[in-house]
C-alpha cells in the first residue's frame, strides 16, 4: 500500500527519509514525557544484571553445548529459574525461509541456529523444565511453526526428540489457543498501552528469547529485545489484519506497525496517540520497548556464532550486506544489559543518540527500554563475566543501511 | 544468393540420410563459422573478443570432431543462413559442407539452421538433399514452414523441419516431428535486487526463472512428440556461463520432460579450443547430464499429478498472466496438470482435483456446461480475473455440490494467487509436501499401472540445499534418490502423520529423481 495515500503518510511520508522539526519536537516531547530517553534518573534507576560471554566458533552441538553450560552457569544456574516450569522460547526467524542470503543456510546468516536451540532446549530440559515452547510468528503465514521449519531446513523430528516435552506454536494467529492475550503496558506505553497476543505467551512461566547478532535497518540493531517485535501477531497487527476481528490466514508483514498507516484489529488497543509520526524510526523502537515492559523476557541468548552483517535480513539494499563470524555466544538475564553489551561488541556505544550511528535515522530502543525501566545500558554498571567486551568486539561497521529506517522491514 | 548455395546444391547429390529417427535425436547446437560471427556482430549477444572470433569463425575444422566422441549428441544443428545475403555465405557453405560429411560419416544427423529472413526460401531449396532437414529459427509463419518441408521433401522423403520461433511463432502442425522453441530462458534465481526491478516485495520469496512451464504447456498437445528448448542469451544471468548454469538448465528442461538444446558459450568454447582440463571435464559432465535424462525414457510413464488441473488456450493471449501462474504454481509446489482448452474435461479430471481457468474468458455454452457439470459433481473450480472482467455476461455458475473461487482482476499478483491456490487444494489431493524448497522446483508424477511416483527436484539457486524433509500422504515402501553424478541412494523411511511418510533428502546438488514405492494396499487418492 501507499502510505502517502493516507491521512498519517500526507504529513509523514513514510519511506521519504525525511525528517522535519516537527518530528523532532516529537521525539523529543515523547522522550520527555513517554520514557525519559536516556536520562541520569532513568539510568541511575534501571536495574542491572550479569552479562556472560564465551567464544564458540562453530554449531556443532557438542561445541555449543560445553559453552551454553558454561555460560548458564556463569549467570549464577538456570535451575532456580525454570525447575518443574514452562519455558517459552522466542526464536529469530525472521522473512521468508525461502529467502536466503548467498544460498547460505538459514542459521548461518539471519536466523537463529537449530543447533542452538536444541541444545537450549537439552539443557533447559535437564535443568528440570518440564515443558519448552519454541515459538515464533511465521513470517507471512499462520500455518503450523513446525512447517516453517521445515521449510527453513530444520529438522522438527531432533527438536521435537530435544527435550522431555517440546511443543511449537506459530503465533502470528490464535494458533493452538483459544483466545488472545492482552499483555498491558505498565505505565501506559509509548505507543500502545496494551497487546493482544497469541495466549502461549501468558501462560507461560519463563519467557526466554534466542536472538541474532545482528544491524537492523531500523532499529540499528537486533538482539534480544528487538526479537519480541515478531511476538505481535499480524493476524491483529499485519498488513492484511482484520478490521474487527483478528484475520486468521495472515499473509503479510508487519508494515502497519512500521508505517502506522492503520491500527490493529479492533480486539487490540489502539495506539495511544495515533498524531505521532507516522515514521519507524520514531515507532519500532518505541514498540519494541513497550513489548519489553508488557512480556518481560527473563533469560536470553543472543546467537553471534555466524550472522549477517549490514542487515537484519538478505531483503535490505545497499546495505554493504555481507556474513561474518564474531563466534560469540552471549546470555543474559536482564535484555537492556545483554543488548548493551552486544551492542558493543559490535562496536557501537549503546547509548548512542539519534542520528549516531548505528541510529542513524532512528531512536535507540536501549534507551527507550532502559526508559520503562527495563534494565540499564549503562555499561559500567553491567558485570560482563567470562569474555570480555573487548576480548569479543567484532565491529559491524560500514553498516550504511543500519538505523537508516524510512522503509517497512521486518 | 543463389549462386552461393548453387555449388552446394551440385555437389550434394547423395540424399542425406538420417543416423536416428527424429524422435530418437539428441540435438546439439553446433554453430561456427564465418556467418555466425557475422550473426553475432550486432546481436545483444556480441562476441566479447577476437580471441573467441578467432575460435567461433574456425569451428568447423575437423579438430573439433574429437568433442563429439563418448558423448550423447547425435543431431548436430550448424549454422546454415541467416535468411539474407551475407558476404560470408560463400565460405560458411563450403565449410559446412565439408563439415557435414565428416559428421555423417560418424553416423550423425545433421540439420541446418535457417534464420527467418528475405532469402529464407533459398537458403532451404540449398539445404535439400545435404541435410537432414532444417531448423527454422525465428517468426517463421506457418506456411512458410509448411512450404519449406514441401522443398526438402522434393529431393529428401525422409527429410524434417523443425520450427524453432519463439513462444508466439512456436508451431504445433503434425508434419513438424518436433515440438520446439526458442523462448527458453537461463534458469536460475534472481538476486532480491534483480527480483525487485521485476515486481517482488522486499521480504517476498525468492524468483525462480524456469522453462519448465513452457515444456508442460508444449508437452499438453497429447502427441507425444519430443519438445526442444532453444535458447538465446538472457539478460538475467551473468557471462560468462559456469557448468552449474548449463547443467542447471539441462535439468530444467529435462524434469519437465523436454530436451535443452545445448549450445556452447563462447568462454566454454574458447577453453575446449585450447584443450583446457577442466573445460573438457566439464564438456564430458554436462554429456553425462544430457544422458542420464535421456535415458530415462521409461519416466515418461509417471503421468503429471493434477492436484490443480489448469485449463490452458493457447489463443487466448494473456499469456504473460498465465505463464507467470503456471511458472509461480510450480514454485509454490503445486501439483499441476495442463489440459488444452480444447481437450477440456474429457477423461482429463480426476476426482480431487481442483480446475483453473486463468486466462480466458467465458466460452461457448458447451464449455460453460462442462463447467457447471464439473462444480455440480462437487469439483472446486478457480476461475481467474479474465471471467470476472466479462461481468454481468459471464454465464451464472452454480458451485453445486462443489464450490467456486472468482479471483477478481486486483488480484492477478501471480505470487499471492499461486499461494492462494497452494492453500485451497493442498489438504484436498493427496500430493506430497516437500519443504525447505524455496530455491527448488518439483514436479510430482504417479504411475497408477505400477503404483510407483516419481518426485523430481531441481536446485535452481548457486548452492545446493541441504536437509529437504517431503511428507507423503501415504505410507512408503521405498524412496530411492537418482542423481546425474552420483549411485543411487536408498532413503530412510519415517513414520508420519495419519497413516502417511516422511523422507529426509540431505542435498540436492542440482538435480535428483525420487523413485517412491507406496506400501500395497494403501491407495492413492484422486487417481
Amino acid at each position: 500500500m501507499d502510505m502517502r495515500a493516507n491521512n498519517f503518510g500526507k504529513r509523514y511520508p513514510c519511506g521519504s527519509g525525511k525528517w522535519t522539526r516537527r518530528n523532532w519536537l516529537w521525539t523529543a516531547g515523547g522522550a520527555v514525557a513517554g520514557s525519559s530517553l536516556g536520562s541520569g534518573r532513568a539510568r541511575a534507576a534501571a536495574p542491572a544484571s550479569p552479562v556472560a560471554m564465551a567464544r564458540c566458533r562453530s554449531y556443532r552441538s557438542a561445541e555449543l553445548s560445553e559453552h551454553m553450560t558454561t555460560l548458564f552457569d556463569q549467570l549464577g544456574g538456570i535451575g532456580n529459574l525454570v525447575s518443574g516450569k514452562t519455558v517459552t522460547i522466542k526464536l529469530n526467524l525472521t522473512g521468508s525461509p525461502g529467502l536466503r542470503f548467498e544460498g547460505k543456510a538459514l542459521g548461518e546468516t539471519h536466523y537463529c541456529h537449530p543447533n542452538l536451540v536444541g541444545v537450549a532446549c537439552r539443557l533447559l530440559s535437564e535443568a528440570g523444565a518440564t515443558r519448552v515452547r519454541l515459538v515464533e510468528s511465521a513470517w507471512a503465514t499462520g500455518g503450523p511453526l513446525e512447517d516453517y521449519m521445515l521449510d527453513g531446513g530444520w529438522s522438527v523430528r531432533s527438536l521435537k526428540n530435544a527435550g522431555k516435552r517440546i511443543e511449537f506454536e506459530n503465533t502470528n494467529a490464535l494458533g493452538s489457543g483459544t483466545r488472545y492475550s492482552e499483555l498491558k503496558v505498565a505505565g501506559g506505553g509509548l505507543i500502545f498501552p496494551s497487546f493482544r497476543l497469541n495466549q502461549v505467551y501468558e501462560d507461560t512461566d519463563v519467557f526466554m528469547t534466542i536472538a541474532k547478532l545482528k544491524n537492523h535497518a531500523t532499529c540499528g540493531v537486533t538482539l534480544s529485545l528487538k526479537n519480541s517485535f515478531g511476538i505481535t501477531p499480524t493476524s491483529i497487527y499485519g498488513g492484511d489484519a482484520g478490521v474487527d476481528e483478528p484475520n486468521e490466514s495472515p499473509t503479510k508483514g508487519r508494515g502497519p506497525l512500521h508505517a502506522g498507516n492503520r491500527q490493529p484489529a479492533k480486539i487490540a488497543a489502539p495506539e495511544n496517540d495515533p498524531s505521532t509520526p507516522r515514521h519507524d524510526g520514531y515507532r519500532v523502537p518505541r514498540i519494541v520497548a513497550d513489548l519489553a515492559v508488557a512480556r518481560p523476557i527473563d533469560l536470553q541468548i543472543i546467537d553471534g556464532v555466524e550472522t549477517m552483517i549490514g542487515a537484519e535480513g538478505p531483503w535490505v539494499r545497499d546495505g554493504n550486506l555481507r556474513t561474518g563470524k564474531p563466534g560469540l555466544l552471549i546470555a543474559g538475564l536482564n535484555p537492556v544489559c545483554t543488548d548493551a553489551v552486544g551492542t558493543a561488541v559490535m562496536g557501537y556505544d549503546p547509548r548512542a543518540e539519534r542520528g549516531t550511528i548505528p541510529f542513524r535515522n532512528c531512536d535507540n530502543t536501549l534507551l527507550l527500554a532502559e526508559g520503562h525501566g527495563v534494565g540499564t545500558a549503562d555499561l559500567s554498571r553491567i558485570d560482563v563475566r567470562g569474555l570480555s567486551i573487548e576480548e569479543a568486539r567484532f565491529p559491524f561497521e560500514p553498516a550504511p543501511a543500519a538505523g537508516r529506517a524510512g522503509a517497512a522491514s521486518g | 544468393m543463389l549462386s552461393r548455395f548453387l555449388l552446394i546444391t551440385v555437389l550434394a547429390v547423395s540424399l542425406a540420410s538420417a543416423a536416428s529417427l527424429p524422435e530418437e535425436w539428441v540435438p546439439l547446437r553446433w554453430d561456427g563459422g564465418p556467418l555466425e560471427v557475422a550473426r553475432r556482430l550486432g546481436s545483444e549477444n556480441p562476441i566479447e573478443t577476437a580471441s573467441q572470433r578467432g575460435v567461433i569463425e574456425g569451428w568447423y575444422a575437423p579438430e573439433t570432431l574429437a568433442l563429439l566422441k563418448d558423448t550423447p549428441y547425435n543431431c548436430l544443428v550448424l549454422t546454415w543462413s541467416l535468411g539474407r545475403a551475407t558476404d560470408a555465405d560463400t565460405a560458411q557453405c563450403e565449410l559446412v559442407t565439408k563439415y557435414e560429411g565428416l559428421l555423417r560419416e560418424r553416423g550423425l544427423a545433421v540439420l541446418a539452421s535457417v534464420e527467418f529472413g528475405p532469402d529464407w526460401a533459398e537458403a532451404v531449396q540449398a539445404a535439400a538433399g545435404l541435410f537432414d532437414g532444417v531448423v527454422l529459427e525465428g517468426e517463421f509463419p506457418a506456411p512458410a514452414a509448411v512450404e519449406a518441408l514441401a522443398m526438402l521433401r522434393s529431393v529428401n522423403p525422409d527429410a524434417v523441419v523443425i520450427p524453432m520461433g519463439d513462444w508466439q511463432h512456436v508451431q504445433r502442425g503434425e508434419k513438424f516431428p518436433i515440438l520446439a522453441n526458442l523462448s527458453g530462458l537461463w534458469p536460475g534465481m534472481l538476486s532480491v535486487s534483480e527480483a525487485e526491478e521485476w515486481g517482488a516485495g522486499p521480504t517476498s520469496n525468492p524468483w525462480v526463472l524456469s522453462n519448465a512451464w513452457q515444456v508442460g504447456v508444449l508437452l499438453a498437445d497429447g502427441s507425444d512428440r519430443p519438445v526442444w528448448m532453444g535458447h538465446r542469451p538472457m539478460k538475467y544471468r551473468p557471462q560468462p556461463l559456469e557448468f552449474a548454469d548449463y547443467a542447471r538448465a539441462v535439468a530444467d528442461v529435462g524434469m519437465a520432460g523436454g530436451t535443452w538444446v545445448v549450445a556452447l558459450g563462447d568462454d566454454l568454447r574458447e577453453r575446449l579450443h585450447k584443450g583446457e582440463d577442466e573445460a573438457l571435464d566439464e564438456w564430458r559432465r554436462l554429456g553425462e547430464h544430457v544422458k542420464f535424462f535421456g535415458e530415462r525414457q521409461q519416466w515418461r510413464a509417471f503421468k503429471t499429478w493434477p492436484s490443480v488441473v489448469v485449463v490452458h488456450d493457447p489463443a487466448a493471449g494473456g499469456e504473460f498472466d498465465s505463464f507467470d501462474v503456471l511458472n509461480m504454481l510450480s514454485v509454490y509446489h503445486v501439483p499441476h496438470r495442463i489440459v488444452l482448452r480444447k481437450d477440456f474435461p474429457d477423461k482429463q479430471v480426476e476426482d480431487g482435483s481442483a480446475v483453473l481457468v486463468y486466462d480466458f474468458e467465458p466460452g461457448p455454452a458447451q464449455e460453460v456446461d462442462k463447467l457447471r457439470e464439473f462444480t455440480g459433481a462437487g469439483g472446486t473450480l478457480l476461475l481467474g480475473p479474465r471471467w470476472r472482467e466479462a461481468g454481468d455476461s459471464a454465464p451464472e455458475l452454480i458451485a453445486g455440490a462443489g464450490s467456486i473461487r472468482r479471483y477478481p482482476p486486483e488480484e492477478v499478483d501471480s505470487d499471492r494467487f499461486s499461494r492462494n491456490v497452494r492453500d485451497l487444494v493442498e489438504d484436498k489431493h493427496a500430493a506430497p509436501r516437500p519443504y525447505n524448497v524455496g530455491s527448488i522446483i518439483s514436479l510430482y508424477r504417479y504411475d497408477p499401472s505400477s503404483d510407483r511416483a516419481l518426485l523430481q527436484m531441481t536446485e535452481y539457486g548457486d548452492y545446493p540445499t541441504e536437509n529437504i524433509t517431503v511428507r507423503f500422504p501415504r505410507a512408503i515402501k521405498s524412496a530411492t534418490v537418482h542423481s546425474i553424478e552420483g549411485e543411487p541412494l536408498e532413503l530412510k523411511i519415517y513414520e508420519g502423520d495419519k497413516g502417511g511418510s516422511e523422507i529426509d533428502i540431505p542435498e540436492v546438488p542440482e538435480y535428483c529423481g525420487i523413485i517412491i514405492e507406496f506400501q500395497q494396499g494403501d491407495g492413492h487418492a484422486g487417481e
